[in-house]
């Protein structure tokens, strides 16, 4: 990417500065400010952060009633004092001007009427009665993001609905299934201790979670070797030790090939593979022909290289780990989910279970429940419309997360009738757009997003806006996962802000439905009521909650090395899965090409990643945000630069992109930083809510290019299996 | 009397650019509005590739070329090392942009050529500046590198780090790649305290255009150089 000149920034900021100066706060020099720090009073109010799935302990520096600044919380786990810039940009989100600010009611063709919360209530609370009493409640589908919306529920339970559906399966699916499946359940890196670690299909730096930043430069600098195993030279490869650019979609041979490497070479815990994991033999069995050389011939790594990595882990086992990935792999390919398996294979071949510098469960803790207020009737649950979990559908799909990808399909068939989506936008962030605009066609859509989303804009009848994370106090939530932490902790957002617009936190938007609809007291209590009565049985008051934003338990999952227990039917690492074979599937773990492969000249994969600076999809119309993806050429597609000289492509050069789907046209970063068969772009761009003016029209989005498929297994998009063309020429 | 200084570890930087963000947020600047920024360098040929990314802002110079042009006293140098700037006595004449050999002066919407302060009003109050205390990889240590026992002053000892001569900066040597990724030494020519006297503006508002077309043709020559490297960056 060829970056802007200094000088030439500066003569654009000092043209655009005064225009700039009209639509955000002052600008201050120095003096100014240190005066005004001296004059005005600072409070400083704890909150987690909302963008991404790490939720980030927040200080939220609030100054005249308006946010100033926000810093990482020390203790959380997950940001350790750190924040990254999506966390600062999604904090300043508060002064969005794409937020919706008030209830809307389509009117027509994306024509929307303001409305009050009451009519709005009154108006969907009758709607649902109607369509409820016709077509049952197993018809209500609620889609979300995920995360730890609590709420929901509880209205499905009364209705009959059991289709609470999260966006996972665009996101990891294959890696949650399969590592409850195999070990009952997640495992999570410890970088202080490792001496070898190998991240393949995860990019700390880039998917930045802040305190595994941190932590693993700090056992970098303490001679801790890393290795990142990428088709594109990435954030994380910046600071690696080693990169290995590898074929995309092949990245389960080389698991396959380092596990057989280990076995072949007598390198493993044979222990450890006694004890406690079941159906070795098995796996042995349909692999001991899959070796180091035939894992190269797949994946273009020397197999010399394969065996160094096995090797160079084996030496440091059992501190040493493949790490166990994310989305980067895990929603991607027809081979996903054996992926994950052969992942789970290669840690467990390397005894690392529950040690130190290896992976551990996520240590965790339950709260207390607020009294329940409601005492009417629940109605029986429904099937699921997504099929997950639904013999002769999808049985081997977790309904914990479900089928977003669908809805359509739901609707069609008459298995949804109402939809609500909170704080999810499938539009933009599920395959395939103009499928996913056939929602509209559901009887009744309602969004409750915070900003003029895609989803919201297309699809629904009602747009219902949330207050911004820091407007809110929420019910508390343990802190634990993805990476290592011996401890739980709790933490939760407390109001920091008080909403200039009229929009409203979940809890009060749910109390205001249900009691239209006619449920009496489901919500009977208030955010205050939640979180103690949670914290009660901790011994912690909300106040200490509010004053240590953030509180740690004593520690509960630590190294041992007798005694392990899974949490699965054999109470081991199974490396054979039983509800695969009950559907007369192989269990273990073998060889499987990607569903599709580019062939031809102008073909390439189509493959996607985070930037560090933004967050999904959600922060493009951040204008700070924004700023750095125009500095640094943020939405060009980029091209291994062989490739581009034989297509006589050059940097900046616009050029059509192609897939069955979709054409697009899209500019050009020349770069020798990708593997030759693939073109990558970042996940954010593309957005297409005219409503979103500084995202508006900024680039492409893969998601456009991808048909809506489902993994039969684990439900996930298969996000990468997408052949383009590229060619020269464009708008 | 302190000496604050600044240790930054390009090593150890995947480019997030939150020292950026949070930066804008602490000084409340517009967003196209920065006072730190990253300059990426990338070697290589694939598959072996290197990159470097080297965080760079106001260098805060022993005898920074900005003050010598500054016409009215706006730009001063404190004892403690920190550059800063007055904006009562800053007649907006920019010379202080075309002088600095960083790029590092940005001018904000009242015209005032602004750039990093070292957080100086926020240290006083004894917290860290917002970019070492948001970055994730601890690229940055703050502080006083007049006491031998400080923090800063320590991690340059171990880390091997090299003072940009003439500057309040000390960088960690890149692995891999040259030490001409680094900001280069601030060198204040004497002809430049001459186009001071030669431009002294009768009054605010009244710019010797002349002079300061001459500063700029002496300095964006070092930007110019400076900005072509980054031809292969990402």
């Amino acid at each position: 990417m060829k970056t802007i000149s200094r000088r030439s920034f500066l003569k654009i900021t000092a043209a655009t500065g005064a225009a700039i100066a009209a639509s955000a706060g002052s600008v201050k020099d120095f003096k100014a400010f240190a005066e005004e720090i001296e004059d005005t009073e600072v409070t400083k109010i704890p909150s987690l952060c909302n963008g991404c799935s790490s939720y980030c302990g927040v200080w939220a520096y609030v100054k005249n009633g308006r946010l100033w600044k926000i810093e990482g919380n020390e203790t959380h786990m997950k940001s350790r004092g750190k924040i990254c810039a999506r966390g600062h940009g999604v904090a300043y989100n508060i002064y969005d001007p794409g937020r919706v600010s008030q209830p809307m009611k389509r009117v027509s063709d994306n024509n929307f009427q303001p409305i009050t919360w009451e009519q709005a209530f009154q108006e969907i609370g009758g709607k649902m009665k109607d369509i409820v009493e016709e077509h049952g409640g197993d018809k209500v589908v609620w889609a979300t993001h995920g995360g730890k919306e609590s709420y929901a529920q509880k209205f499905l339970d009364v209705l009959g609905s059991d289709n609470y559906i999260t966006h996972y399966a665009t996101c990891f699916t294959a890696k949650t299934n399969i590592w409850d499946k195999m070990c009952g359940g997640m495992f999570n890196p410890d970088f202080d201790q490792a001496k070898y670690i190998v991240c393949a299909g995860r990019n700390y730096a880039g998917g930045v979670m802040p305190a595994a930043m941190k932590r693993i430069s700090r056992a970098k600098a303490e001679g801790t070797k890393l290795i990142v195993v990428d088709p594109r030279f990435c954030e994380l490869a910046t600071v690696a030790d080693e990169w290995i650019p590898i074929r995309p979609g092949t990245d389960l041979a080389l698991f396959l090939g380092i596990a057989h490497t280990l076995v072949s070479e007598n390198l493993y815990n044979y222990n450890f593979i006694e004890k406690y994991t079941y159906a070795f033999d098995e796996f042995w069995k349909y692999n001991r022909d899959f070796d180091a050389e035939k894992a190269a011939e797949i994946t273009g790594i020397p197999a010399d290289k394969i065996r160094e990595l096995a090797r160079g882990l084996a030496q440091n086992a059992p501190q040493a780990f493949l790490d166990p990935g994310y989305h980067g792999l895990y929603a991607h390919y027809q081979n996903s989910n054996e992926t994950a398996m052969a992942n789970i294979v290669v840690n467990a071949l390397l005894g690392n279970f529950w040690q130190d510098g290896g992976l551990f469960p996520a240590a965790s803790t339950t709260f207390g429940q607020v009294e329940e207020t409601y005492y009417g009737s629940k109605a029986a649950k429904g099937s699921r419309a997504d099929g997950a979990g639904v013999s002769r559908e999808y049985p081997l799909v977790e309904p914990s997360r479900g089928i977003p990808q669908r809805i359509p399909d739901m609707i069609e068939k008459g298995r949804a009738k109402i939809v609500f989506f909170y704080s999810y936008n499938p539009l933009r962030s599920a395959p395939e757009p103009e499928y996913q605009k056939k929602i509209k066609n559901a009887d009744l859509v309602v969004s409750i997003p915070y900003d003029w989303n895609e989803t919201s804009l297309y699809t629904a009848d009602y747009i219902l806006p949330e207050t911004h994370y820091l407007e809110r106090t929420e019910h508390p939530k343990v802190i634990n996962g993805n990476i290592y932490w011996p401890s739980a902790q709790i933490a939760t957002r407390f109001k920091a802000l008080t909403a200039a617009t009229s929009t409203l936190p979940l809890l009060e938007i749910l109390q205001g439905i249900t009691t239209a609809y006619g449920i009496e007291n489901l919500y009977g209590f208030t955010v205050e009521e939640e979180l103690e009565a949670a914290l009660a049985p901790h011994g912690i008051s909300p106040d200490t909650l509010k004053e240590k934003g953030c509180l740690e338990l004593l520690p509960s999952v630590t190294a041992k090395e007798e005694g392990l227990s899974f949490n699965t039917f054999t109470k081991k690492i199974e490396f054979s899965i039983g509800a695969w074979k009950m559907e007369g599937l192989l269990g273990v773990p073998t060889w499987v090409p990607p569903l599709v492969e580019p062939r031809e000249a102008n073909e390439f994969r189509l493959i996607h990643g985070k930037q560090p600076w933004h967050s999904h999809i959600m922060t493009t119309n951040n204008p700070y945000l924004m700023a750095i993806t125009k500095e640094k050429n943020g939405t060009f597609m980029w091209m291994n630069a062989d490739r581009a000289k034989e297509l006589n492509i050059s940097e900046g050069e616009t050029v059509t992109v192609k897939s069955e789907l979709a054409t697009k046209q899209v500019q050009v970063h020349v770069t020798e930083g990708l593997h030759p068969e693939c073109v990558w772009l970042p996940s954010t761009y593309g957005t297409f809510s005219e409503k979103l003016v500084n995202g508006y029209n900024q680039g492409v989005n893969y998601n456009d290019f991808i048909p809506a498929r489902v993994d039969e297994k684990t439900g996930h998009v298969m996000g990468q299996e997408c052949i383009v063309t590229v060619s020269k020429g464009g708008k | 009397m302190a000496k604050y200084g600044m240790l930054i570890d390009p090593n150890r930087c995947t480019g997030c650019n939150a020292c950026r963000i949070a930066c804008q947020m602490q000084w409340s600047l517009e967003p196209e509005l920065n006072f730190n920024w990253l300059e990426e360098h990338l070697e290589g040929k694939y598959p072996n590739l290197k990159r470097v990314i080297v965080p760079m802002q106001c260098q805060h110079c022993d005898n920074p070329p900005c003050q010598t042009v500054c016409p009215t006293g706006a730009t001063y140098k404190r004892e403690d090392g920190v550059v800063l700037i007055d904006a009562e006595k800053c007649i907006g004449c920019k010379y202080c942009v075309s002088a600095c050999p960083y790029g590092a002066r940005v001018i904000n919407a009242a015209g005032i050529p602004e750039k990093c302060s070292f957080c100086a009003v926020h240290v006083a109050n004894g917290s860290t500046p917002a970019c070492v205390s948001t970055c994730m990889s601890e690229v940055r240590v703050f502080g006083d590198v007049s006491d031998p026992n400080s923090e800063i002053s320590r991690q340059i000892a171990t880390l091997g780090a090299v003072n940009i001569k003439g500057t309040s900066m000390y960088y960690v040597p890149p692995r891999e790649m040259g030490m001409d990724v680094l900001p280069p030494e601030c060198v204040n020519p004497t002809y430049l305290g001459v186009l001071k006297n030669i431009s002294q503006p009768a009054s605010k508002g009244i710019l010797g255009l002349a002079a300061a077309a001459i500063a700029t043709g002496i300095v964006t020559n070092k930007i110019i150089e400076r900005s072509s490297k980054n031809d292969e960056t990402n």
